[in-house]
């Protein structure tokens, strides 16, 4: 097989060096065998340039660090072989967050804003027993909680959604999936009703209107189609049973 | 207000294709056609029907637009993205919106032609499909067709429990039927002697 | 240095993995106000890739039954080579099941118990009891003699960390992400905070507290070839080791993982095996029980590792354009069991191998993945030499682990001594009162602007950063392995101590300004060599195998001359460790025959 040129072509921007407008700079590289975006992105930044930011942290798809805009798609760099890109890959940050630097978006403010506007923990009165047995749970509903909890906070559904990029405000899909991760948990003792407050809005779950990009593309392939159903069903009985 | 518009869209998607229906029955001959009308006419459907869809199509439009991209810089984040993503569901909100502002100023058209010659009868259709509306109806067809299919895909998705690629190719075919009853119709008004 | 920039807290904690978060959490209920610094946010720490589980001994499983603090005791010091402190050994086992019910009372989605009978691959059959339904289930981990390691399907240490963040977010501490710790604030005597980078815009900032906590995990990075993640650079270790007085403990106590994938080095966890999964050689013959009769592939993860790499040595590797590699083969459980128990592993195959496990092996080699040794503490976890500094989780020597860690320990590690450290943290931090010298912070600032300045202004030296980390990394691997003899390691005693003094002539390439990653290499540079001397001096100087610690020239174990533990000191100014040894604190279970890994590999 001959070896590929990859051209790359990559949006620069250093906050620090603000008189360098926002630009997209070409490099070249050969292509090796099985090649992730992880391993071209680090061979650029060794070998090229050496000023070249951005994120990865597990570089094996579970911690979230990498997602990038890939030809216009945002995924996970460091799952990405360039053998499945074209010759010619263009890279940008994800849109919707700050930038930090290239192709470095400062996703961690965001999650955190998101988890503690939806409130995102175990709401409970019940006081932990250091001596006593755990409470029980059946196994496939831990499976059904592990389901929803899976998402690493990537920002990939944000990005694609273009209600997201639109509504700065928008709790977008992972928003909402986190909220079907507290619904169907029993430990979580919040009502319907109190969930309805956080999210039975515009903001919430019925600004999303249906365009499955977050469906498609989260890498973790989490099922944001029927999550999303589920959060939009339940909140609008607790609407339904409010107005009685 | 998700609600409100979750029920306008139905209803107008259930009037929509029993209207159609309705239109349809031309195929059968004259006769028929006025049947239905005078059927309706008596049992005084017609009367409540037709104001109730005029404010269903109002209320569905101001509540399904209110999420449309109005800000001009909404609208260009809006385009680059999608230009940029590639992907069919984004596209098809944009459809949707475009053809729902279509229906909206074509229905518009056509309700008021129709209310003007007063009641309905086969022969005023098929007078008026002759004089030029015909392209106007097939323009409405083919937009309200495709806007309430995609809009009954959307309603599938936001709220069904079913996997979205299982009931794609059904709306699809769904669409295709209807699509091809109107035109079949509008044919036999256009080429039916008064 | 402007003082409004200063940030004063009670509490400062260096690290948002579980370790950092736990601790964290404990001093914040009770009454504390709590920073938290990480290089990144919370969630992306690399606890999050930790897959198999927690060991806890809740007897919940059939082949659990009866099991219990006891057992769960003598399977860790045994797992330790007798390496471990038996007082803090006690302590966590005794704490660990607590702490999983606790985690469940947070929200953590455990799998749990299903009744009823079931053949295990190996043809026995198990029932799991009516009465036991709905309890948290476990499973079989290397080197223990009940099935005790908990488990979320194998994302276990993704689900623990989200819901211990759940409650950092609950509880509103304060989290600085994107902030690296570069020094610790102190005298020689007492820690006052640390000075610490912003990786947003490579700005200073002192933090200042009446207790510190270095919580930053391991160094797998120094390595290279680790099933770590890129932030695993050892650095909050580093930075002890800079104070002078701080000792890094047992640092040549380096876990290999028998199943990291070639060629991507991303772990597979020990649960493929636990749960039933065999090591096939090129002639796709199951080996492991011609090595190890009894414990086969679950023996403890040194033993297999290096009966691995013997194998290789034996020429029965199978050959790739990576080098040699042998296969883990998990076919036989199923598509059911893979997709819902092992299914990261399963994405992990599909992902960077294009294969799937339920019809292709899956290609494995040893590798680089745990770091014993760390920030030396007492029982309480305080750190030796400095008041006011302590360390918990993987950057510790508290020393659970001697020189072999067990899988399935280390989860629960850093949650039990979370719990534990943090209340010795909050209880030394109702004691002391708010003051600080402050020439002694301007003066800390002060000599890391200094070197900030110094790579920026580029006036100096020609050394290209990238080009001595990789030398470093290559050494490590080459010489510093799974099997080590005295000559390889003073080789690269040698050779490191070369690159630490090349290290004061990086010049940088680019400008060094904002975040700025050439900078942020170079500054942690230094503190990685030193780790990595720490290592190769301390591996040297241990003449005997323990271990993990294997000397091909010595391959016993030496109870007479070595039941001790390393202390590396760095005198400033130094370039080479000065290492002491103290006793391992023995008080139930005195050395003896660990039951596996007991045919020394010697002369081939
Ligand atoms: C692939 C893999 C799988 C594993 N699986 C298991 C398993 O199944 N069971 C088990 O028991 N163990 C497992 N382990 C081991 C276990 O995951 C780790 O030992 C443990 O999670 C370490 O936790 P920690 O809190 O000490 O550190 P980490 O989770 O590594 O957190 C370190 C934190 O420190 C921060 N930090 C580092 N340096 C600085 C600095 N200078 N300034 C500021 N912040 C800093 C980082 O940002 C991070 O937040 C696994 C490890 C790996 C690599
Ligand atoms: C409520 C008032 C309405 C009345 C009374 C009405 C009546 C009619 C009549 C009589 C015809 C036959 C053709 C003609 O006479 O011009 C017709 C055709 C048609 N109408 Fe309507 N209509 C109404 C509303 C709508 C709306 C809201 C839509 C679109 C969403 C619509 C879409 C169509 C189409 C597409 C045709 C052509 C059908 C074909 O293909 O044969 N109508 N309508
Ligand atoms: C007045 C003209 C109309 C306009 C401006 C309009 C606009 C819209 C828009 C923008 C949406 C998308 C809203 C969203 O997804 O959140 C929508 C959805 C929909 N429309 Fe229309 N529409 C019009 C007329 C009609 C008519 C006549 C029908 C019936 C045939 C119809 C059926 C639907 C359906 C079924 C939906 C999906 C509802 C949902 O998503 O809950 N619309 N419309
Ligand atoms: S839901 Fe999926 S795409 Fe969205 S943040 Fe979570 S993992 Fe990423
Ligand atoms: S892409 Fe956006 S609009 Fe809804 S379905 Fe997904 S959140
Ligand atoms: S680096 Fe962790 S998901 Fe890509």
């Amino acid at each position: 097989m001959a070896q590929r040129l990859l051209t790359f072509e990559i949006f620069r921007y250093n906050p620090a060096s603000p008189e360098i407008l926002p630009r997209l700079q070409e490099f070249h590289l050969e292509e090796t065998q099985g090649m992730t975006l992880f391993i071209a992105l680090n061979r650029l930044r060794e070998e090229q340039d050496p000023s070249l930011m951005f994120d990865f942290v597990c570089r094996a798809a579970v911690c979230g660090s990498c997602a990038i805009l890939i030809n216009g798609r945002p995924g996970l760099a460091c799952k990405t072989l360039t053998h499945d890109l074209p010759d010619k890959i263009v890279l940008m940050p994800l849109p919707v967050f700050k930038l930090v630097g290239d192709l470095s978006v400062d996703t961690g403010v965001w999650f955190r804003h998101l988890n503690e506007r939806t409130e995102a923990w175990i709401h409970t009165d019940k006081i932990f027993d250091r001596q006593g047995p755990e409470d029980r749970m059946d196994n496939p509903l831990a499976h059904q909680i592990y389901e929803a909890e899976r998402c690493i906070e990537c920002g990939t559904c944000i990005a694609a959604c273009a209600t997201a990029n639109m509504r700065a405000d928008f709790l977008g899909a992972a928003g909402l999936n986190r909220i079907a991760r507290f619904l169907i948990d029993p430990r979580d003792e919040r009502s319907p009703r109190q969930v309805f407050e956080v999210v039975g809005t515009d903001e919430g779950v019925f600004g999303c209107v249906g365009l499955m990009a977050c469906d498609d593309l989260c890498p973790m392939e989490i099922p944001l189609q029927a999550q999303l159903a589920h959060v939009r069903r339940k909140m609008a009985l607790a609407a339904l049973r409010k107005k009685k | 207000m998700e609600l409100v518009q979750l029920a306008s869209g139905l209803f107008l998607l259930g009037f929509l294709q029993f209207h159609l229906f309705a239109v349809s029955t031309i195929i059968l001959g004259p006769a028929a056609f006025n049947a239905d009308s005078a059927w309706l006419d008596e049992y005084y459907l017609s009367y409540l029907g037709i104001p109730l869809v005029i404010l269903a199509i109002f209320v569905h439009g101001l509540v399904a637009l209110r999420k449309a991209p109005w800000k001009f810089q909404e609208m260009q984040t809006y385009l680059q993205h999608s230009r940029r993503l590639a992907h069919l569901d984004t596209w098809a909100w944009l459809v949707q919106i475009l053809t729902g502002m279509a229906v909206l100023v074509l229905a518009a058209i056509h309700i008021w032609s129709t209310l003007l010659t007063w009641p309905i009868e086969a022969a005023k259709s098929i007078t008026r499909v002759q004089s030029g509306y015909f392209s106007l109806l097939l323009a409405l067809l083919l937009v309200a067709e495709i806007h309430a299919m995609v809009g009954l895909y959307r309603i599938l998705v936001k709220w069904s429990w079913i996997h979205r690629r299982k009931f794609t190719s059904y709306l699809v075919y769904a669409t295709i039927f209807f699509v091809v009853l109107g035109v079949i119709a509008l044919l036999v008004f256009f080429f039916r002697k008064v | 240095m402007k003082w409004t920039e200063a940030h004063l807290t009670d509490v400062l904690v260096i690290g948002a993995g579980l370790a950092g978060e736990r601790v964290a959490i404990e001093a914040a209920s009770h009454g504390h106000q709590v920073t938290i610094l990480s290089l990144v946010p919370p969630r992306r720490s690399h606890s999050t890739a930790a897959q198999g589980g927690m060991q806890a001994s809740l007897g919940n499983v059939a082949m659990g039954y009866g099991d219990n603090p006891d057992v769960h005791f003598a399977d860790t010091v045994k797992g330790s080579d007798w390496g471990c402190d038996q007082e803090v050994a006690r302590l966590f086992v005794e704490m660990a099941p607590i702490a999983v019910r606790q985690l469940s009372h947070w929200g953590v989605p455990w799998s749990r118990v299903v009744p009823g009978k079931r053949m295990l691959p190996d043809g026995t059959e198990v029932e799991e009891l009516p009465e036991k339904a709905g309890l948290i289930a476990q499973r079989q981990f290397g080197g223990t003699a009940r099935w005790r390691t908990c488990f979320a399907a194998d994302g276990t240490g993704h689900v623990l960390q989200y819901a211990m963040d759940s409650v950092v977010v609950k509880l509103g501490v304060t989290v600085h992400d994107r902030t690296e710790a570069l020094s610790l604030i102190h005298d020689g005597e007492t820690c006052y905070g640390a000075v610490a980078l912003s990786l947003r815009d490579g700005s200073l900032r002192p933090y200042l507290a009446k207790a510190t906590v270095i919580a930053t995990g391991g160094y797998g990075r120094i390595y290279g070839v680790s099933t770590n993640a890129v932030i695993n650079e050892g650095t909050g270790m580093a930075i002890a080791l800079d104070t002078g007085v701080v000792p890094l403990g047992n640092m040549e106590a380096v876990q290999f993982h028998p199943t990291g994938i070639v060629p991507a080095h991303i772990l597979v966890t020990e649960g493929c095996r636990g749960d039933g999964g065999y090591l096939l050689d090129k002639d796709l013959h199951r080996f492991m029980p011609e090595y190890e009769p009894v414990k086969k592939e679950i023996a403890s993860r040194d033993v297999v590792s290096r009966w691995m790499v013997h194998h290789i040595r034996r020429g029965f590797g199978v050959d790739s354009p990576y080098g040699p590699h042998l296969w883990l083969d998990i076919r036989h459980l199923g598509r059911e069991h893979i997709w819902t128990n092992l299914r990261e592993v399963a994405t992990i195959c599909k992902n960077f191998l294009g294969i799937d496990p339920v019809d292709s092996l899956i290609p494995v080699t040893p590798t680089q993945h745990y770091s014993m040794g760390g920030v030396r503490t007492n029982k309480d976890g305080a750190a030796y030499g400095l008041q006011g500094l302590f360390a918990a989780g993987e950057a510790a020597c508290w020393d659970l682990h001697g020189f072999n860690r067990l899988g399935g320990n280390s989860l629960a590690e850093t949650v039990v001594a979370g719990m534990v450290v943090g209340g010795k943290v909050a209880d030394f931090a109702r004691q002391q009162s708010m003051s600080f010298p402050f020439g002694l912070v301007t003066e800390a600032v002060r000599a890391q602007q200094e070197r900030l300045d110094h790579l920026r202004r580029r006036a100096h030296g020609s050394e290209d950063v990238y080009q001595l980390r990789r030398r470093m990394e290559e050494t490590l691997s080459d010489n510093v392995g799974i099997f080590r003899t005295g000559e390889r390691l003073q080789e690269a005693v040698a050779i490191l101590q070369d690159l630490h003094q090349r290290a004061g002539q990086i010049r940088l390439r680019s400008s060094g300004l904002g975040p700025n990653p050439e900078l942020f290499a170079a500054l942690r540079l230094p503190g990685m060599l030193k780790l990595a001397l720490c290592i190769s001096q301390g591996a040297l100087q241990r003449t005997e195998s323990r271990g993990s610690h294997y000397r091909e020239d010595f391959p016993r174990r030496d109870d007479d001359n070595w039941l001790k533990r390393t202390l590396a000191y760095w005198p400033q100014g130094a370039d080479l460790p000065k290492l002491e040894y103290e006793p391992v604190n023995i008080t139930e279970l005195p050395p003896g025959d660990r039951g596996y890994g007991g045919m020394p590999i010697a002369g081939d």
